[in-house]
């Protein structure tokens, strides 16, 4: 079986196989190339997590474009990412075809939806204290946070929220911080 | 909607999304329901528990889902396409030149400046998801800034089932795969609403 048809298809199963998105497909992905297959190894899985925590983007597309272009360059990349995309195309369209959303009224299938709403909520805040905890270390980092919680306060588009936490984020990080408060590098 | 004005929509989540996926929510929240009224907040929320109970990544399946709404099939093709197209572009292009210039400064600024943008975003999804499960009324960020200014206190009415979940999976999230706790999630859910 050639390198691309097998990337396809394992990342058609690892996509059908996973629900809550991205993130929950990483272990899988480790599984399956480093533990079945030993055609990455762990430190290729590190550089993965970092790849897929700092690009913009998402992390099932990322992971699929890293360990395809691994395997086999940029078609290894593009058959992967395919495989990935594939399964919830098909699922979807035949649910919003068959299921409208406005068609949803069951009593059971809604209340089923909302404690699903209300899971996905704490993992929200699960992450968020996770990321927070990383960031966070010092007293003076409070401050460009609270300054950046006020501009989340006033209502402006996200689009700018991303922007503005960014670029202040990494002006910060690597010039301000390291030359006022942590004294130059020995 | 013409489908490359659908295409360029979705690019654009797609280049925002700091953080994985997820931070589409926001993105699509703002656009869908705060500026355009195309969906009602309720439809919203029932549009991201399909795509979670869903398999597949949860932002592909929320584009698919919107773009099949707006112009039927290739509109959802159109849609996650354009929402994967800058991930792909960005994610090859840093395969090459990323782990290469590891340690130059603008690299390092950019990653540390993407943790913070993908905090952010998380705690701007988590103020969406609150409003779609746990709260009865809906309680606005920009409300919240007025109750700051204002000194008086906001009335806050929660749902508490749907606490009870929130607190369960704050609790498991460390213990089990977050695909059984939203299977979990599902199957009590609807479970209860039986009785």
């Amino acid at each position: 079986m050639s390198k691309n048809i097998l990337l396809f298809v394992e990342f058609f199963k690892i996509a059908l196989f996973t629900i809550g998105g991205g993130l929950a497909m990483i272990p899988l992905i480790e599984d399956i190339f480093v533990r079945k297959h030993n055609m990455l190894t762990k430190e290729d899985m590190l550089d993965m997590i970092s790849l897929t925590q700092t690009i913009p983007g998402l992390i099932a597309v990322n992971s699929a474009v890293f360990v395809g272009n691994k395997l086999a360059g940029w078609k290894g990349s593009l058959s992967a990412a395919v495989g990935v995309v594939f399964p919830s195309i098909l699922i979807i369209i035949l649910i919003a075809k068959f299921f409208p959303l406005q068609d949803i009224t069951n009593p059971h299938i809604l209340a089923a939806f909302n404690c699903v709403r209300a899971a996905v909520l704490g993992m929200f805040i699960v992450l968020a204290v996770r990321l927070g905890k990383n960031i966070l270390k010092r007293w003076i980092d409070f401050v460009l946070f609270v300054l950046l919680f006020c501009l989340l306060l006033t209502g402006v588009s996200p689009v700018w929220i991303v922007i503005v936490a960014c670029v202040a984020g990494g002006v910060y990080e690597t010039w301000l911080k390291r030359k006022y408060f942590e004294g130059p590098k020995t | 909607m013409s489908y490359f004005i659908l295409f360029l929509q979705f690019a654009k989540y797609g280049l925002l999304c700091f953080g994985g996926g997820y931070m589409i929510i926001p993105l699509l929240f703002a656009d869908l329901v705060q500026k355009t009224a195309f969906l009602s907040p309720e439809s919203f929320g029932n549009l991201l528990s399909v795509s979670q109970v869903t398999p597949g990544a949860v932002s592909i399946n929320t584009a698919t889902y919107v773009g099949f709404m707006q112009s039927g099939v290739v509109g959802s093709l159109v849609a996650t396409l354009g929402l994967c197209f800058p991930t792909f572009i960005l994610s090859s292009c840093a395969v090459h030149f990323l782990f290469k210039y590891r340690e130059h400064p603008l690299t390092i600024a950019f990653f540390k400046g993407a943790k913070w943008a993908a905090f952010l975003m998380i705690l701007y999804a988590v103020g969406v998801f609150a409003n779609i499960s746990v709260f009865q009324e809906p309680v606005h960020l920009s409300s919240l800034f007025n109750v700051l200014s204002s000194g008086t206190v906001a009335h806050i009415e929660l749902k508490w089932l749907e606490v009870g979940f929130l607190m369960a999976s704050i609790l498991l999230a460390r213990r089990i795969s977050f695909t059984y706790i939203i299977l979990l999630s599902a199957v009590v859910g609807g479970g209860i609403s039986f009785l």
